[in-house]
């Protein structure tokens, strides 16, 4: 794309009042030659729900795993508070309580569902707890409760998507990303999925989604940053970026998604 | 000619050896999808280690603590071959693996001779003197009820492992994603690590088990390398239990073989190897997952 759209709505309304529980700064990615991330900068406070938007291959799965210490930025640093996590590995990084789900639900197809719950729970030893946090995933997705004994291989996409979400549940995090949630997901089942997306907020969780279904996430988020080829090239409230017709058409296709 | 029940004997401690040669090849191929071709090598070492420290002109070191030497030898092996396996690990597809295992084999086996003599040695048993199990005769000796009972137990260890723990579903999931098993707070490096350890701890306990049946040799390693191989994939590389009835089916295959074969002429019976293999190549061919396995699917 040549056009450059540059589109800032408002900043975050709470910047330079409290701090960000997760702020990116300037980083960029390179695969071998190729630059795929350009400057980078977004910061998430907490309790927000914040959506990255952008077309395919604009770098928003590689923003999110550089946050989630998958791939290494060449520049630039990560903070969770007041912490820099971008040198940490990511099996560290889920420990500070900051889970990704990523694109393409990545269940472990050949166990159960039940040993992929307990596998969320890799990072914890308090065997009451995990105990007791299967059987609120369970309870939150009734149909993982009546599969557990099932093979994640054998469940439907919208099963294994909320699997994807439990598992991650299940290491505690108060902060989880979210990378392209409704892919390949029958209506019915994106209309759960965010349905229970909306419930884990409510909850008090922070969230980082990344989607396609431009009027899906811009339903759920509060604020939205939009990347084209490993750029910002707009923010803003959901509102702001909905209203702008040349962010729209340029980065989201027809805006119903 | 032997009897039936002799023949079951035989190939059920035979069996229950290749058994635990072939666990440790699925231990490492179950969190790595690569085969460790160095496997029966570090076996001979294990083997060769302990019957050294204890039978020597010097000081003859207790059977047990020889052996636990020799396990914490094939331990440094493992962990060498996983050091050298490592960088391969991280690009799917990477052949460099079958480099780093056989090239380990074949400096093993080259440096051999170098300490160790080439032709048969008696390698001591818990049981010196051995008069049979009283009841059953001749039929079992009590050598042959160690190596089944003690196989049969560190069988039911590793299903465990594999069934039941934390490190056993970390392995599974290694091996399929690493990235996903990551983001679960899962350290693909140090689950690797623990595969090789304890593929190599397993693998040298075979070697003690079965050296007292048949000899030592500086050439068994080969030999119960490419039989754990066989058994492996007979009974489905990716399963404990699967590994486990390859191996005993493949050890009482291989007793009878002899059997059946001087039926027809004594002289097939000389050559029972070829006979292994064509039974090997007929599973492949027709259930390639192997008896009890399930086909890998790849990741996506
Ligand atoms: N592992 C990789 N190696 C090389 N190029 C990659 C790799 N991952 C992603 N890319 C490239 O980086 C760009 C951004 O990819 P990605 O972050 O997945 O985009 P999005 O999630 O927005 O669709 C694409 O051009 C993609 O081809
Ligand atoms: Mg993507």
């Amino acid at each position: 794309m040549s056009t450059e759209i540059q589109f800032v709505g408002s900043r975050p309304p709470q910047e330079g009042i409290t701090p960000p529980l997760l702020s990116v700064n300037d980083i960029s990615v390179f695969f071998g030659p190729v630059q795929v991330l350009d400057g980078v900068n977004l910061a998430v406070w907490p309790g927000e729900r914040v959506c990255i938007l952008g077309s395919n291959g604009s770098g928003k799965s590689t923003t999110l795993k550089a946050i989630a210490g998958l791939v290494k930025p060449k520049s630039g640093t990560v903070s969770l508070g007041t912490e820099r996590i971008d040198t940490l590995d990511p099996s560290q990084v889920v420990r500070r309580h900051l889970s990704l789900v990523p694109q393409g639900r990545r269940v472990f197809y050949d166990q159960t569902v039940e040993a992929n719950l307990l596998l969320g729970a890799h990072t914890r030893k308090d065997k009451g707890g995990i105990k007791a946090d299967i059987e609120g995933v369970c309870q939150r997705f009734p149909r993982l409760g009546e599969r557990r004994k099932q093979l994640a291989g054998s469940l439907s996409g919208g099963e294994q998507q909320m699997l994807s979400i439990g598992r991650s549940l299940m290491a505690r995090p108060n902060f989880m990303m979210l990378d392209e949630p409704s892919l390949g997901l029958s209506p019915v089942a994106i209309q759960d999925l965010f349905r229970g997306l909306a419930q884990l907020s409510a909850e008090g969780m922070t969230m980082l989604v990344v989607e396609q279904l431009a009027s899906h996430a811009l339903n759920l988020a509060d604020r939205g940053y939009v990347l084209d080829q490993g750029r910002v090239v707009a923010m803003g409230t959901v509102e702001e970026l909905r209203s702008s017709g040349a962010v729209m058409e340029a980065y989201l296709g027809k805006a119903s998604g | 000619m032997k009897t039936f029940l002799q023949v079951i004997a035989i190939g059920l401690s035979q069996g229950a050896v290749y058994a635990l040669v072939a666990l440790g090849i699925t231990l490492i191929f179950r969190t790595t999808r690569i085969l460790n071709f160095a496997q029966g090598q570090i076996l001979m070492v294990a083997v060769f280690v302990s019957l050294t420290l204890n039978q020597n002109a010097l000081k003859s070191i207790p059977l047990p603590i020889a052996w636990l030497i020799g396990i914490g030898v094939a331990v440094g092996l493992g962990v060498l071959i996983e050091l050298g396996v490592r960088p391969t690990l991280k690009h799917s597809g990477s052949l460099g693996w079958i480099l780093a295992t056989v090239g380990m084999a074949t400096i093993i086996q080259f440096i051999a001779p170098y300490f160790w003599p080439a032709d048969d040695r008696l390698y001591p048993s818990p049981f010196p003197n051995d008069r049979g199990i009283p009841g059953l005769g001749s039929l079992f000796s009590q050598r042959q009820i160690f190596t089944i009972v003690a196989a049969f137990l560190l069988m039911l260890g590793v299903d465990w492992l594999y069934n039941k723990t934390k490190l056993g579903r970390a392995m599974k999931a290694v091996a399929i994603d690493r990235d996903a098993a990551a983001l679960m707070g899962i350290s693909a490096k140090a689950t690797v690590r623990w595969a090789f350890i304890l593929s190599a701890a397993l693998t040298a306990i075979a070697g003690f088990l079965v050296a007292p049946l048949t000899f030592a040799n500086i050439a068994m390693g080969f030999d119960l390398g490419v039989k754990g191989f066989v058994a492996a994939v007979l009974g489905g590389i990716d399963s404990a239990r699967g590994a486990i009835a390859g191996g005993i089916m493949l050890g009482i295959f291989e007793a009878a073989l002899p059997q059946v074969l001087d039926l027809v002429s004594p002289n097939l019976a000389k050559y029972p190897l070829p006979f292994v293999f064509a039974l090997f190549i007929l599973v492949l061919v027709f259930r390639p997952q192997g008896i009890f396995g399930t086909a890998i699917r790849e990741a996506r």
